[in-house]
């Protein structure tokens, strides 16, 4: 049943814009270059809608493309495909929950319109938003019956450290811990690819989570409990020498497989990290690309493309309308 | 003759009673003169220590700006909206007064900078820890501006006051009491005059 999908993806990859395209549309010198220049794509029937040519609406209708094509691939998928699907989306949830909880921290408003919410991983952000205080949010979501353990953790570790970082963490650690558990329902041809870029997912996290005390001066305390248990590449021992580390050229012999992560982590230019390690993961994809052809490791790759592409454009359209300089923002593109 | 706003009396009385109000005025001057050399002795490393920190300030605030803007980017508005919802409203800061030669300048005493520690996640980390360090450069080159502005503002008005006695008030006053003591002198020349020919008619009449 997951040729349908496989050859639905093969027809709509056409479609994505190529990373020649995209380091075009960085070259634009206003929105409305951008938006002329994007009128060529998909885009450009949504775009003839918008009332104004400005970042946030952008946007807006970047991210409402993005839901769309996520809910159209979970529509299209096969039934078990499905399940994996769900607990792979989860960090869209988890990143929305955690939205709602740092607005909940100083008791700002939440549009919950501005979301990525998903109708495959439905949940009440109406309940949790209303909610007076972080405690009071992550009791409601402990209702639901995929975060009642991690919310009651997420509650003691509040109440212990007194900031959200922690509860960010256990949310995290469930997303790894569901999409690794999820791995077995994905044929065994798939599963090696998605283990590895789980794996890459894990490791970068932890690279982030393990040089905070070293750079930024936080709790190494707090930086262990949050480090995923989950195995990555490198192994959990190495990351826990990293947080006790005051070197930086230590650290770098612990990390030596995400050198170029963590240098740039080092140099503080989080946001290139950032970029170079979605490339990694985009890599993983496009090397089993052609190989998988008819696997669903092709839909997979295909659902990875149009993420980094949402991601590029949303980038772009600031660095346009931000006046990044191009060398600056020609780093953070993931598409390379 | 007149000091501004002084009706001159030529009398002894007054003259002694202009030569104390000269003392004082004289003192006044020399601790004013003192005043306003301290004054501009503490303006000026003040200047110098300003021009350093917004200088460095104008640094940070550029990397601070240009890693913001690729993290918004990257991240999106309602992801750093609400990872700026956590810290509204935890900046506070006390003014405290510091006085340099009796001059009341502010000092700022911050009671509370939002601490990034602990607080936030990749990406954001970074930013919000530059912008804390661009909020403290702020807070430091607002309250050596003030402060700049506070002693400049009084050593202006010192001057001013220092410059009037020095080339008003003063000679003003010197050049009364010398017109006073001429006056005197002559009022005491012709007593003087007039007893000695009192003296001689006496002598006159007693001698018939």
């Amino acid at each position: 049943m997951s040729s349908y999908l496989i050859v639905r993806c093969h027809a709509r990859m056409g479609k994505l814009i190529t990373p020649e395209q995209m380091r075009k549309l960085l070259k634009s010198k206003s929105l409305e270059e951008l938006v002329e220049a994007l009128s060529q794509t998909e885009y450009g029937p949504l775009l003839k809608q918008l009332k104004t040519v400005e970042a946030d609406a952008l946007y807006r209708l970047y991210t409402d493309v993005f839901r769309s094509r996520l809910e159209w691939f979970y529509r299209n998928a096969p039934e078990k495909f499905r399940e994996f699907l769900v607990e792979y989306c989860r960090r869209f949830e988890v990143e929305n929950i955690m939205q709602v909880l740092r607005r909940r921290v100083t008791g700002s408003p939440v549009d919950i319109g501005r979301l990525v919410r998903l109708s495959f991983l439905p949940m009440d952000y109406e309940a949790l938003s209303k909610a007076p205080g972080v405690v009071e949010c992550l009791n409601l979501l402990k209702e639901n019956p995929v975060y009642e353990e991690a919310s009651a953790r997420s509650i003691a570790l509040y109440k212990k450290y007194g900031a959200l970082l922690p509860v960010e963490a256990t949310l995290k650690k469930l997303y790894y811990t569901s999409f690794s558990k999820a791995l077995k329902l994905l044929p065994r041809q798939d599963r090696g690819l998605m283990r590895e870029v789980l794996a890459v997912q894990i490791d970068v996290e932890n690279c982030f989570t393990s040089l905070a005390p070293l750079l930024y001066g936080y709790s190494r305390g707090l930086v262990k409990e949050m480090l995923i248990e989950v195995p990555g590449k490198i192994p959990l021992e190495n990351f826990v020498k990293v947080v006790e580390s005051s070197s930086p050229s230590e650290v770098l012999k612990f990390l030596a497989p995400y050198r170029g992560v963590v240098e740039a982590i080092l140099k503080g230019k989080e946001e290139v990290a950032y970029a170079m390690s979605r490339r990694i993961i985009r890599k993983l994809f496009l090397n089993r690309w052609i190989e998988g052809f008819a696997e669903l490791s092709y839909a997979l790759t295909y659902m990875e493309l149009f993420e980094d592409e949402w991601r590029d454009l949303c980038f772009i359209t600031y660095a346009v309308g931000y006046n990044i300089p191009r060398e600056q923002a020609a780093n953070c593109l993931i598409c390379g | 003759m007149a000091v501004v706003g002084l009706r001159v009396r030529p009398t002894k009385g007054f003259l002694l009673e202009l030569k104390d109000v000269l003392e004082t005025i004289k003192e006044g001057y020399k601790l004013l003169s003192t005043k306003r050399d301290e004054l501009t002795s503490r303006l000026k490393p003040l200047i110098d220590e300003l021009a350093r920190i917004r200088s460095e300030a104008m640094v940070e605030v550029e990397e601070a700006l240009s890693s913001f803007r690729a993290v918004y980017g990257l991240l999106g508005p309602d992801v750093v909206d609400a990872y700026a919802a956590m810290n509204r409203g935890l900046l506070e800061v006390h003014v405290v007064p510091l006085s340099i030669m009796g001059v009341h300048t502010p000092m700022l005493r911050s009671a509370e900078i939002p601490s990034v520690k602990d607080k936030f996640g990749p990406l954001v980390r970074s930013v919000t820890t530059r912008l804390g360090k661009v909020v403290q450069s702020f807070l430091k080159i607002v309250e050596l501006e003030s402060r700049a502005e506070a002693i400049a503002l009084d050593l202006e008005r010192t001057n001013r006051i220092v410059n009037a006695l020095e080339k008003i008030i003063i000679p003003e006053l010197e050049e009364t009491i010398r017109y006073i003591e001429d006056i005197l002198e002559e009022e005491s020349l012709e007593e003087f005059v007039r007893l000695k020919k009192i003296r001689d008619l006496l002598e006159r009449r007693g001698g018939r």
